[in-house]
C-alpha cells in the first residue's frame, strides 16, 4: 500500500476565482453548447449526406439517436441501481 | 546472434536485472530495453521465419509479417510509455513483471505456431499477476488468485485445444502454425471441430467475450497504480491480435462484438470506482475490434488494428490519469472525488485528451480508427449490429468521455487539493496525449496524422483502405452530431438536475454466480462435511491414523481447503484443469 498513501492537501481556502469557479460559467457553457447542437442540425438542412444505410440521409439522424441514446442509459442506470447495487463489502465475506 | 532470439526476448531477460540495479542505472536500463528490443524487432525481416522440428513437429517461434508487426509497434510503445510512467516506483517486483509480462506479450504476437503462443500466453498470465498482488493487500490478493486461475485456465483451455486440433488432421499433413482456422477459409466455427472451438473459448476468456469478462473488472482496478497502465495495453489486445489471426470472417464474432460493445455500458454507468469504469470501458473497446474481426474484410481488420492501437494509447493515457489521481488521493472513487482540475491541471488536461480520444471526436485518434469500423460492419449489410455499435459510442462518450473526467476534475468541489502528478507520470501522459491527437489528425502532408496510422495496418494497400478518407463532411457531421448531441442531454439532465448522483456500493454482475453462488455451495459442501465427516471416522477407523489426519489437515472444514473458502481451493482446481489436458492428450494418442 505504500505507492498510495494520500499527499498533504492543503484546505479550498482564499484560492483566486478561476473562471470555472464563477456563478453563472456554468450557465454560459450550456447555451454554448445548445447553440453549437443548433449549428450542426442547420448544418444537416443544408446538406445531402450519403449515408451507407438509408436512415441515415434522415433528417438528423444521428443527432437525435445521440441524445436518446444517452438519456435511455442514464435512464437504465437509475433503475440497475435499485435491482443490483450492493453494499461494498458485499463480497467481502468470502 | 541477437537476430536468433525472438521479440520481445531482450525485455523477458532484461527484466531480470532490473533488481539488480538501484537509482538512475536502474532507470536507464528500464527506459533501454524497450528501445533496444524495437530495435531488434525492427531489424528483423519482413515474412521472415524461424523453424525447426521437434519431434515430429515444426514449430515457428518467429514469424514476422505486417498483422504481428502491427501489434509488435504499439506494443513497444505501450511498454515504452508504461515505464516511463512507473520511473518513481521502487518496487522491483512491479518493474520486472511489468517488463516481462510486455516481452511475453510482444513475443505471442510473433508466435508462428500454437505451441510457442501457448508458451507465451501463459508466460503473459504469471507475470502479470505480480502487477495484482504488488498492491499488497489481502483483497488484491484474492484477486490475483482469481486472476491466475481463470488465466491459466484460458491457457489450458488452449493448450487442450491445440491438441484436439493437431490430432484431428490427417496424419501427412499434421500442422501446429498458428494460422487461419475458421471463417475467411470457409469453414465456420460449428463445423470446424472441438480443437478449434477450444481454442475459440480461450482466446474468448482473454478477450474477455460476454459472460466470460469478469475477470477483467474484477482484476485491473485492484492493480497497483503502475500495474494497472501495464495490464491494460496487453493481454485483452492479444486475444484480439490471435483472433485476428485465426477466426477472421468468422460470423459469429460479429454479434459476440456488438453486444459486447453494448453490455459493458450499463454497468460502466453505474459503477463508482472510476477505474473500473475505465475496465467495463475497456471491454466495450475490445467488441469493436472483434465485431470487425467478424467482419473479416481488408477494410474491417485494418479496422482493427487501427482500433487496437488507437485504443491501447488512449485507455493507457485514461488508466494513467487515473493513476495519477489514486496515487495522489489515495482513491478512484467518484463518490470521494471532484474538483481536482484546480491542483492537478496537467493530468487534467490529459484526461480529457484521452477522453475526445475514446469517445471518438474529429481531430482524435478514435476517429480515425472507429470509422474504419463502422464503414465496415455497415458496408457488409450488418444493420443490427451498426445500430448496436452505433449506441455503444454513446455509452462510449457517457462513461469515458464525460464521466471519467468530470467526476475526478469538476463536479462539485471535493475540498481535496492534491498536488499536480510526479514529472515521469506528467511526461508519459504527455506522449500518450501526442500519439493520440497526432495520429488522428488529418493528413495535412501526406504521410503525417492517420495517414501514418493506415501505412502501418496490416492491409495497407488494400484498395479500399488506400482510398478511405475519415475526414469527409458526412463523417464529420454524422459523428459530431452524435457526439455534440449526447453531451447536450448530459448538460440538460445536470441542469434539470435528473442526471443520478455518484453512490457508494458494487453493482452485481454474472460473476456473482461464482463469487456467491458458487461460495456458498463451498460452505455447504463444508457443513455437509463436518457432519459426515465424523461418522465417516469411525467407519475408516480402520484406516492409519496418520494418513487420516493429513486427509483432515486439507479437507476438514478446519483444514486448509475449507479454511479459506473459494479461493484457496483454486489452486485445486487449476491442478484439475491441467489433469485434464493431460487426460485429453493421452486419449488423444
Amino acid at each position: 500500500m505504500s505507492e498510495e498513501t494520500p499527499a498533504p492537501m492543503s484546505p479550498p481556502a482564499e484560492e483566486s476565482k478561476r473562471w470555472l469557479d464563477q456563478p453563472d460559467s456554468g450557465k454560459k457553457l450550456f447555451w454554448a453548447l445548445a447553440a453549437a447542437c443548433l449549428g450542426l442540425l442547420a448544418w444537416d438542412l443544408g446538406y445531402h449526406q450519403h449515408g451507407h444505410l438509408d436512415f441515415e440521409e434522415w433528417f438528423g439522424f444521428h443527432a437525435w439517436f445521440g441524445f436518446l441514446a444517452y438519456c435511455f442509459i442514464v435512464g437504465s442506470a437509475v433503475m440497475m441501481r435499485k435491482v443490483l447495487k450492493r453494499p461494498e463489502d458485499y463480497y467481502d465475506a468470502e | 546472434m541477437l537476430s536468433s532470439l525472438p521479440p520481445g526476448s531482450l525485455l523477458v531477460l532484461g527484466a531480470l536485472a532490473v533488481p539488480l540495479l538501484k537509482g538512475h542505472l536502474r532507470s536507464l536500463w528500464m527506459l533501454a530495453l524497450p528501445l533496444l528490443s524495437y530495435a531488434h524487432m525492427d531489424a528483423l525481416q519482413p515474412e521472415h521465419l524461424g523453424s525447426f522440428a521437434l519431434f515430429d513437429m515444426v514449430l515457428t517461434p518467429v514469424r514476422v509479417d505486417p498483422l504481428s508487426m502491427v501489434w509488435g509497434i504499439v506494443f513497444h510503445i505501450a511498454a515504452l510509455l508504461s515505464v516511463i510512467y512507473a520511473l518513481h516506483v521502487k518496487d522491483w517486483v512491479q518493474l520486472t513483471a511489468g517488463l516481462m509480462y510486455s516481452g511475453a506479450a510482444i513475443g505471442a504476437a510473433f508466435a508462428g505456431d500454437l505451441i510457442t503462443l501457448f508458451v507465451y500466453w501463459e508466460l503473459t498470465a504469471i507475470t502479470s499477476v505480480f502487477l495484482i498482488w504488488a498492491r499488497q493487500t489481502e483483497r488484491a490478493y484474492r484477486v490475483g488468485l482469481r486472476y491466475l486461475l481463470i488465466q491459466v485456465g484460458s491457457g489450458v483451455i488452449l493448450l487442450a485445444g491445440v491438441i484436439l486440433y493437431y490430432s484431428g488432421q490427417p496424419q501427412a499433413e499434421r500442422s501446429l502454425a498458428f494460422v487461419q482456422m475458421a471463417g475467411n477459409n470457409g469453414i465456420s466455427l460449428a463445423e470446424a471441430g472441438l480443437g478449434v472451438q477450444l481454442i475459440f473459448l480461450a482466446f474468448g476468456i482473454k478477450a474477455a467475450f460476454p459472460l466470460l469478462h469478469n475477470w477483467l473488472q474484477d482484476a485491473y482496478p485492484e492493480a497497483t497504480v503502475v500495474g494497472t497502465v501495464f495490464l491494460s495495453a496487453f493481454t485483452t489486445k492479444l486475444a484480439i491480435y490471435a483472433l485476428a489471426r485465426t477466426f477472421a470472417g468468422e460470423t459469429s464474432l460479429v454479434w459476440i462484438g456488438a453486444i459486447m460493445t453494448v453490455y459493458p455500458v450499463f454497468f460502466a454507468v453505474v459503477e463508482n470506482d472510476l477505474r473500473k469504469v475505465l475496465s467495463f470501458s475497456l471491454n466495450n473497446q475490445l467488441g469493436f475490434m472483434v465485431c470487425a474481426i467478424g467482419i473479416g474484410t481488408p477494410l474491417a481488420l485494418n479496422g482493427a488494428a487501427a482500433h487496437a492501437f488507437c485504443h491501447i494509447m488512449y485507455k493507457s493515457l485514461l488508466f494513467m490519469s487515473m493513476g495519477a489521481v489514486l496515487y495522489r488521493t489515495g482513491t478512484a472513487k467518484a463518490t470521494e472525488l471532484g474538483g481536482l482540475f484546480r491542483t492537478m491541471p496537467w493530468t487534467t488536461v490529459f484526461c480529457l485528451i484521452g477522453a475526445a480520444s475514446i469517445s471518438a471526436f474529429p481531430l482524435f485518434s478514435g476517429f480515425v480508427s472507429k470509422s474504419l469500423t463502422m464503414s465496415a460492419v455497415a458496408g457488409a449489410g450488418f444493420l443490427i449490429p451498426w445500430l448496436m455499435l452505433l449506441f455503444a459510442s454513446a455509452g462510449v462518450l457517457e462513461h469515458s468521455g464525460i464521466k471519467i473526467p468530470y467526476f475526478a476534475f469538476f463536479s462539485h468541489d471535493s475540498g481535496k487539493r492534491p498536488k499536480e502528478a510526479p514529472f515521469n507520470m506528467l511526461v508519459a501522459m504527455g506522449l500518450a496525449a501526442f500519439i493520440c491527437v497526432a495520429v488522428g489528425l488529418p493528413a495535412f502532408f501526406p504521410g503525417f496524422g492517420f495517414n501514418w496510422l493506415y501505412s502501418i495496418l496490416p492491409f495497407a494497400s488494400d484498395p479500399y483502405t488506400m482510398r478511405y478518407e475519415p475526414y469527409t463532411g458526412d463523417h464529420i457531421l454524422t459523428q459530431m452530431q452524435l457526439l455534440m448531441l449526447a453531451v447536450f442531454a448530459f448538460a440538460l439532465l445536470q441542469r434539470l438536475g435528473a442526471y443520478p448522483p455518484e453512490k457508494r456500493g458494487i453493482i452485481l454482475d454474472t460473476d456473482i454466480l461464482y463469487r456467491k453462488v458458487g461460495y456458498g455451495f463451498a460452505v455447504w459442501a463444508g457443513k455437509v462435511w463436518s457432519k459426515v465427516g465424523p461418522a465417516l471416522a469411525g467407519v475408516v477407523g480402520g484406516m492409519g491414523s496418520r494418513t487420516f489426519s493429513r486427509l483432515e489437515a486439507a479437507f476438514s472444514p478446519r483444514g486448509t481447503l475449507a479454511s479459506g473458502g473459494l479461493y484457496n481451493s483454486m489452486a485445486v482446481w487449476t491442478v484439475v484443469l491441467l489433469g485434464l489436458a493431460l487426460l485429453v492428450a493421452f486419449f488423444i494418442r
